[in-house]
């Protein structure tokens, strides 16, 4: 394979990994957005979704049905972690809300652990058939299936935002939960329905990447801080350009691996989180120390 | 007096401790045990006191331990050199790191620590030149002086609990001075500290720092120890053993950084006994995990202060302190009203504008206040007073426009940095630090005048500085008539009263322009006359005071000269008398149509 050739072939693995980060950057978003907790657990909700799917799978129910099954589990999951963990101590500080995410991410991995023990499991691709010729890469199908699912469910949340009154109710508590409350909408509600939504991306990312990868019970935290990776990059804030960020990003790995060395593949990863951090902090100081209103009134 | 007692019976512990037990493993573990406890009393100040997480400590740990492996092995520097090289450069990496992360207000700080700890983990195993990779580095020579070998169980079990206890002490130096007081006074409220002038990023960097060293202080011991280092144990699962440790001891206790490492360390002994047993041999150290997240959660929900909190009620360690005395209140002399003198311009305030998303809250502002005047901005709601306090103060940064102090350009300055050219301010709603006490909230208007710093904090050289600083602060308290209160906390204190409290602090930052945001809203008519007398005795003594008010007749009566806005534009500015009589300001106030019939 020649340069150009094996480039683009990273760029494509690239933006096939960018995609399922973007999933559960998206669910990060939409968690810190609403309730301001920096979700530790995120990726463990994509490795809950995975082996909820092979199992299902192994006791015989068709593969559709399992993968949407295993997506609303960890919707479930995502909505009753808020209600279990985060909601019954809401006044506490960021510092406990934070603490609280790792102990669940913990205690998640954990209870994946003794159902499912160490071994790797795998999907079968949803469908079979031929790789296929993109430009100059290669693609298996399931790669196709990560871009075109992703796509849809993008279509759908953006739908949802933008069209809904839910979303829309969302976004408000996003922007000022003081005045989301002042006009009637149960703010508590909408951060168990931000928890929920963050579950099911994260189950939709892990059912999407298991027939490529392999789903493990300590699959979640990398995945998660990938995730993390792309939407700091864009603040926490704005859902399209955490995916774009994502995407980017996975570029990024993908070259940066193919290039230097698969050893180096979680080192280039976490080294761009940390160039990324130090570069938002260099930007924030540029743009002023506090940038919004409500916090100025603490 | 009980807590010295109980301090004591734990030395002797300690101290007797090697004669008691038998054979290398078991005391094998309480050397581990003094090891791990400088890490977590190093994490214990950074997440109880710095109020920041950081799950990169194994990270620090291993970094200390190669340093100090790598510098003695490969270079044949002396061990203590190579101890010293491992906390500086433990120390000095967290620092890159922590100050720029801390200006990103919130917890981001514990992502780029586990970011950080995979990527050391990563290095060390890869580059195999240096570090040895996954096999690591032996043959690593034991800590000497001289030509003294330190060598043995024994040595290395008085050394590293000798420094446990130095650890300890000097932690508590450091939450007992000027620097644990800004730390406090920042996880209360950082927009006020800030403009106090306290930058919580320095301060919050500094405590990354000191944890650092703790770390790659016990990184450095370990290598010396057993001669040997792996990579293993500086992995990101060992970072989340030391915060479950520090929870689980009670995050806001130094001492509770000892406990809570001795109980998870025995804990994790007996599940490595049990775990087996019942669930077959297989995996059971990835067991482990279960216990500990289950107890972090248990921990952090149901009792949030940790085994220490609990143990201190039951023991009473508390009951021995005395409350401390009320000092004698001095007052210090002003400085005078500062060059230029009275009618040069002070302040000038340049087409200044906010946007808030599609809101232009204040378009377009422009004035000037003179040294020595008392300047009022009155308006109706929503007219962008307030704003216009946050952007001049530096809480909020102007879309566009100048901000002038003296002949200085502040409208990118930081908040800390223009209390530090002599404005402080008050807010809305009093942003006292309400578990202080009434004279903790007043010194640390002083906080800028003090001097000690962090090394100083840690070896208690402050104390002189915090007694006169404390006098001074009651001195404040006397001339706003509440030095019987000093010893309240602040919490505790009525509306009017907190608002006095914010006032005085805000005088003992030694201001020469003062901003009082809406100074008599929420005071009785009896406060408010006070309020009035207050102000004109400021004014008196050189400050020169802008103050955004609602109440038209307290500020007519007060104000040398008054500025009108209305929906972020000003309308009409000059003396009460002529701002009275402007129809447009009649208007703003009454409605237009009133103005129009």
């Amino acid at each position: 394979m020649s340069l150009s050739q094996q480039i683009a072939q990273f760029i494509a693995s690239g933006i096939i990994n960018g995609t399922i980060y973007a999933l559960l950057g998206l669910g990060l978003v939409a968690i810190h957005s609403v309730t301001r907790v920096v979700n530790v657990a995120q990726g463990e909700f994509a490795a809950f979704g995975a082996l909820v799917a092979v199992s299902l799978m192994a006791a015989g129910l068709p593969l559709p049905v399992s993968l949407v099954a295993a997506v609303a589990a960890a919707a479930l999951l995502g909505g009753g972690i808020h209600r279990a963990a985060i909601r019954p101590v809401r006044n506490a500080t960021p510092l406990i809300l934070l603490i609280i995410t790792i102990a669940v991410h913990l205690a998640l991995k954990g209870v994946l652990l003794l159902l499912w023990g160490t071994d790797p499991y795998t999907l079968r691709p949803f469908t079979v058939g031929p790789p296929i010729r993109v430009l100059s890469a290669v693609l298996t199908r399931q790669s196709l299936w990560v871009i075109g699912v992703t796509a849809v469910a993008l279509i759908v949340l953006y739908l949802f935002f933008t069209k809904t009154i839910r979303g829309k109710s969302l976004r408000a508590c996003a922007v000022n939960p003081t005045a989301a409350r002042l006009v009637g909408i149960r703010v508590e509600w909408m951060g168990t329905l931000a928890w929920t939504i963050a579950g099911g991306l994260g189950g939709l990312a892990g059912v999407l990447i298991t027939p490529l990868t392999l789903a493990t019970y300590d699959m979640g935290l990398i995945l998660g801080l990938k995730g993390f990776v792309g939407a700091v990059v864009v603040g926490m804030a704005s859902y399209p350009w955490t995916v774009v960020a994502c995407i980017l990003f996975g570029i990024v790995e993908s070259l940066g691996t193919g290039l230097i060395s698969s050893n180096y593949r979680d080192a280039i990863a976490f080294g761009a989180l940390i160039v990324v951090l130090l570069w938002r902090a260099i930007a924030t100081l540029r743009v002023g120390w506090i940038v919004s209103e409500e916090v100025a009134q603490e | 007096m009980t807590q010295r007692v109980w301090l004591l019976g734990f030395i002797v512990v300690l101290i007797i401790t090697p004669a008691l037990v038998t054979g290398r493993v078991s005391l094998g573990i309480f050397i581990f045990v003094g090891l791990f406890s400088l890490i977590v009393i190093g994490l214990t100040l950074l997440a109880g006191h710095a109020g920041q997480v950081s799950l990169g400590q194994a990270a620090f740990y291993g970094i200390g331990a190669y340093i100090s492996a790598i510098t003695t092995l490969r270079l044949g520097l002396p061990p203590v050199l190579g101890v010293m090289l491992a906390v500086t450069g433990a120390a000095f990496l967290a620092y890159l790191i922590g100050a720029p992360i801390f200006f990103l207000r919130g917890h981001f700080l514990v992502l780029g620590t586990l970011g950080l700890n995979i990527v050391v983990d990563v290095v060390i195993r890869n580059v195999q030149g240096l570090t040895g990779g996954p096999t690591g580095l032996t043959g690593i020579p034991p800590l000497s002086v001289g030509s003294t070998i330190i060598a043995g169980d024994r040595a290395y079990y008085y050394l590293i609990w000798t420094l446990v206890l130095v650890a300890l002490w000097l932690g508590r130096n450091l939450i007992h001075s000027r620097i644990g007081r800004a730390l406090a006074a920042i996880r209360a409220s950082e927009v006020a500290a800030a403009t106090l002038g306290i930058n919580p990023a320095f301060y919050k960097a500094r405590m990354l720092a000191l944890s650092a060293a703790f770390a790659g202080l016990a990184g450095a011991l370990y290598v010396h120890y057993l001669g040997f280092v792996s990579p293993s144990p500086f992995a990101f699962n060992f970072s989340i053993d030391l915060l479950v440790m520090s929870v689980l001891g009670g995050i806001a206790y130094l001492p509770g950084a000892v406990l809570g490492t001795a109980v998870l360390t025995v804990l994790r002994e007996v599940l490595r006994t049990i775990m087996p047993r019942l669930l077959g041999t297989g995996a059971s150290a990835e067991y482990e995990i279960v216990v500990f997240g289950l107890l972090l959660a248990l921990v952090v929900v149901l009792a949030p202060g940790g085994i220490w909190h609990w143990l201190a009620a039951v023991l009473r360690l508390d009951a021995g302190e005395s409350p401390a005395p009320l000092p004698k209140p001095l007052s210090r002399e002003r400085k005078g009203v500062g060059e230029g003198g009275s009618g040069a311009t002070l302040l000038r305030v340049e087409k200044l504008q906010k946007r808030f998303g599609g809101i232009l809250a204040v378009r377009g502002l422009s004035f000037e206040v003179k040294q020595g005047e008392i300047y009022a901005i009155i308006g109706p709601n929503g007219a962008g007073k307030t704003t216009a306090f946050n952007l001049i103060s530096g809480v909020l940064r102007p879309t566009s426009g100048e901000i002038v102090l003296r002949n200085r350009v502040i409208t990118h300055l930081h908040p800390y940095d223009i209390a530090g050219l002599g404005v402080a301010r008050t807010f809305q709603t009093p942003q006292v630090f309400s578990d202080f006490t009434v004279l903790n909230n007043v010194m640390m208007g002083l906080h800028r005048s003090l001097h000690t710093g962090f090394l100083g904090a840690m070896f208690g050289l402050g104390r002189r500085e915090d007694a006169r600083a404390a006098s001074e602060a009651a001195g404040y308290l006397e001339r706003v008539g509440m030095l019987d209160r000093a010893m309240d906390r602040a919490g505790a204190l009525p509306f009017g009263a907190q608002r006095l409290l914010e006032l005085s602090r805000a005088l003992a930052t030694q201001p020469t322009l003062l901003l009082l945001d809406e100074p008599a809203s929420g005071l009785s008519t009896t406060e408010r006359r006070e309020l009035v007398h207050l102000i004109r005795q400021i004014r008196e003594s050189g400050v020169t005071v802008l103050l955004v008010e609602h109440d038209v007749s307290l500020v007519m009566g007060l104000a040398d000269r008054v500025l009108v806005l209305n929906y972020g534009e000003q309308i009409a500015e000059g003396t009460p008398a002529l701002v009275r009589a402007d129809p447009r300001v009649i208007g703003a106030y009454l409605g237009d149509d009133e103005v129009a019939s």
